[in-house]
C-alpha cells in the first residue's frame, strides 16, 4: 500500500509540474519584473565600454542550458549589436558554444543593421583552459589566430587595433560551469579588465563573493537575469514570457514542501515518521 | 652493469644533457625562434622530423626500466609545474636577468609558445576520450552485453556528427550530399549537419537538462523535512530566496516602498540580503577550503610526494 502511495504520488507530483509550467506557457501572462542591481550594473558596463575596444563575449554553455544561458546571451548579444558595440564571441569550456552564439548574432544582426566581421567577430571554441586565458590575455591574434571562417583574425576588420586584453572593454563570461575563475585570476587579477557573468540559477550564489569584492562587475542570475536584462534592453523576449512559468514551478514547489511537512508530521503525531530514508524518485 | 643499462644511461644523459642546453638557449633567446610556422618543403621536413623524433623518444622510453620511466614523469611533472610560478611570481623586470640586455623576465614571451604546447596536449586528450569512449561501447557491442544497442546509437551518433561537423568545415556552402534520393529532396553538407546539430543535437541537450525540474519536484517534497532547527532554518532561507528570484513573490511584497527601511523587507531585497550575506559568507569559506587543499595537492603532485593506486602504479 506505501509503496503504491509512492509510486503514484511520484507521478501526480510530475503531472503537476508538467501542468503548471505548461499552461502558463501557453496562456500569456504579464510579469512583474523588478531590475536587480547586478544586472543593472552589468547593463551600464556594456554601455561604457569605449568604441576603441571590444566586447568578448564567452559562450560557454551547451544546449542542455539554453534556457537560461541562452536568453542571456540573446539579451547580451542584442544589447551589444543594439548599442553598436563591437564584439567577440568566443568559447573555451564547451565546444557547441561558440556556434550557439554565432546563429544567436546571425538571426539578430539584420534588425540593427550590423555585419559580422564589420561590427562582430566569432573566434570560436579555444582547448587550453586557464593557461590559454593567460596566453590570449598577452597577445589576442597570437592566440586565435584565426575566425571560425578560417580567415586570420588580423585581417577581420573589427579585430582593428585588438592586440591584447588591454584592448577588451568588458568580458561576458555566459556559462553555467565554474569557469569565471580563469578570468578573475588571470585578467582582472592583473589587467583589471571589467568582467561580467551571466550563470544559471544554480550558479548564482557562487558569484556573490565575486560581485562583494568588485572582482566582477554584474551578474545575471538564471532565467530571471536574462528577463531583467529584456527589460533594460527594451524588448520582450522569451525569458520575460517564461518567468510566469518559472513562478509557477516555483509555487508548485513550495506547496509541495509545505504539504510534504504536513503529511510528515501528522504521520510522526500518529506514531509513523515516513520518508526518514530518503529513495530517489 | 650490462653493456645495455650503460647505453641506456648514457642515452639518459645525452638526451638530458640536450634539453638542459636547449632549456639555456630558450632563456636567453626566447622559443619563438624553434616554434615559427614553416611553410612550403621546411614544414614537411619539419613535420618528418617531428615524427622522428616522437618515434625515436617512444621507442626509447618504452625500452627503459620501469624506475627510469618514473624518473622522467617526476621531472617531466616538475618542469612543466615551474615554468608558470617563474613567470607569474617573478618580476616583469630585474636586475636578476643579468644575461638580458632589457633585463626583461624571459619565461613572460615563451607565455605563447607554452600556451600553445598546451592547446596541443588537450587536442590530444580530445582524441584519448573519443578513443576510451568508443573502446568501452565497442565491447558492449562485441559481447552482446544487456543495452548493446545503446552503444551502437552511440556510434552512430558519434560517427555522424563527426563526419557531417569536419565535413560541413570544409565543403563548399553548394556541395550537394545527393539530389532527389527516393522522397527527399537534395540536401547540402550544411543542411545535413543542421539537422543533426539544431533539430537533434540542441533540442535533445534541452531536454536532458529540463527532466531536472521534474526530480527536483519530487526531491523537494521528499527532502525538504522539518526535522531540526537547522533544518528549519535552511528551509526559510530557501522559501525566501525562491520566492525573491521570481515575479511571484516580487509581487506579493510590490505595494511596500522602493526606497527607504521598508524597502529592505521587499522580497527580492530581503532574498539578495540572504545570498549577499550568509550564502556569501559560507562560500567564501568553502572556496577558500578548497583552494588551500588544491594547492596542497598540487604541491603534492609536483613535488612527487603524492602516494596512492595512480602514483604507485607499475609503468
Amino acid at each position: 500500500m506505501k509503496q503504491d502511495w509512492q509510486f503514484w504520488s511520484r507521478r501526480i507530483i510530475w503531472a503537476v509540474v508538467a501542468i503548471a509550467t505548461a499552461v502558463l506557457l501557453l496562456v500569456k501572462v504579464q510579469a512583474r519584473m523588478y531590475i536587480s542591481k547586478p544586472a543593472l550594473s552589468l547593463y551600464r558596463a556594456v554601455e561604457a565600454v569605449p568604441d576603441d575596444k571590444i566586447i568578448v563575449v564567452c559562450c560557454d554553455w551547451e544546449p542542455g542550458t539554453r534556457g537560461e544561458n541562452g536568453l542571456q546571451t540573446v539579451a547580451l548579444i542584442r544589447h551589444c549589436l543594439k548599442a553598436g558595440k563591437r564584439f567577440a564571441i568566443f568559447g573555451w569550456a564547451y565546444p557547441a558554444g561558440p556556434m550557439l552564439g554565432q546563429q544567436i548574432a546571425e538571426r539578430y544582426q539584420g534588425m540593427y543593421g550590423r555585419k559580422y566581421g564589420r561590427d562582430w567577430v566569432n573566434w570560436g571554441f579555444n582547448t587550453g583552459g586557464a593557461s590559454m586565458i593567460r596566453g590570449l590575455a598577452k597577445d589576442i591574434p597570437g592566440t586565435i589566430k584565426q575566425d571560425i571562417f578560417h580567415a586570420p583574425i588580423t585581417q577581420v576588420p573589427v579585430m582593428r587595433g585588438v592586440k591584447s586584453v588591454r584592448d577588451v572593454g568588458l568580458i561576458l563570461e555566459i556559462t553555467p560551469s565554474s569557469t569565471l575563475y580563469a578570468w578573475v585570476d588571470f585578467v582582472y587579477g592583473i589587467y583589471r579588465t571589467p568582467i561580467g557573468y551571466a550563470c544559471t540559477g544554480v550558479m548564482a550564489p557562487e558569484a556573490f563573493p565575486y560581485l562583494d569584492a568588485g572582482q566582477i562587475i554584474g551578474v545575471l542570475k538564471g532565467l530571471a537575469g536574462a528577463a531583467e536584462y529584456e527589460k533594460l534592453v527594451g524588448y520582450e523576449g522569451d525569458a520575460l514570457k517564461r518567468m510566469p512559468a518559472q513562478s509557477s514551478a516555483h509555487a508548485v514547489i513550495i506547496i509541495l514542501i509545505v504539504a510534504g511537512n504536513v503529511i510528515y508530521f501528522r504521520a510522526r503525531r500518529g506514531g509513523q515518521a515516513p520518508g526518514r530514508r530518503l529513495s530517489a524518485p | 652493469m650490462r653493456a645495455r643499462q650503460w647505453a641506456v644511461i648514457v642515452v639518459i644523459y645525452v638526451v638530458g644533457g640536450a634539453v638542459g642546453a636547449l632549456a639555456l638557449w630558450a632563456l636567453t633567446h626566447g622559443l619563438e625562434p624553434l616554434f615559427t610556422p614553416a611553410r612550403g618543403t621546411a614544414f614537411y621536413l619539419a613535420v618528418a622530423a617531428a615524427v622522428a623524433l616522437w618515434g625515436f623518444g617512444t621507442f626509447l622510453v618504452h625500452r627503459l626500466p620501469a624506475t627510469a620511466k618514473r624518473r622522467i614523469i617526476i621531472l617531466a611533472t616538475f618542469a612543466a609545474g615551474i615554468f608558470y610560478p617563474l613567470e607569474f611570481y617573478l618580476p616583469a623586470r630585474s636586475g636578476i636577468f643579468f644575461w638580458r640586455t632589457s633585463h626583461t623576465n624571459p619565461f613572460s614571451p615563451m607565455m605563447l609558445t607554452v600556451g600553445n604546447a598546451v592547446l596541443v596536449i588537450y587536442g590530444f586528450t580530445f582524441f584519448l576520450g573519443a578513443f576510451s569512449l568508443s573502446l568501452v561501447h565497442a565491447k558492449n557491442v562485441a559481447a552482446r552485453r544487456r543495452g548493446y544497442y545503446n552503444s551502437i546509437a552511440f556510434f552512430v551518433a558519434f560517427i555522424a556528427m563527426a563526419v557531417f561537423g569536419l565535413w560541413q568545415n570544409y565543403a563548399p556552402a553548394d556541395q550537394m550530399l545527393f539530389k532527389h534520393f527516393l522522397w527527399i529532396r537534395s540536401l547540402t553538407v550544411q543542411q545535413v549537419h543542421g539537422y543533426l546539430f539544431n533539430d537533434m543535437y540542441v533540442p535533445l541537450g534541452a531536454t536532458l537538462f529540463s527532466v531536472l525540474a521534474f526530480y527536483m519536484a519530487t526531491a523537494a517534497y521528499r527532502a525538504f523535512r522539518v526535522r531540526s532547527a537547522e533544518a528549519s532554518f535552511m528551509m526559510v532561507a530557501a522559501f525566501l530566496v525562491m520566492l525573491g528570484q521570481v515575479p511571484l513573490g516580487m509581487w506579493l511584497t510590490h505595494n511596500l516602498p522602493q526606497a527607504g527601511w521598508l524597502s529592505g523587507l521587499r522580497m527580492e531585497n530581503i532574498a539578495a540580503w540572504i545570498l549577499g550575506v550568509f550564502s556569501m559568507a559560507g562560500l567564501r569559506a568553502v572556496a577558500f577550503g578548497i583552494l588551500v587543499g588544491g594547492l596542497a595537492m598540487s604541491l603534492r603532485i609536483w613535488l612527487n610526494l603524492e602516494r596512492g593506486a595512480f602514483f604507485e602504479q607499475e609503468l
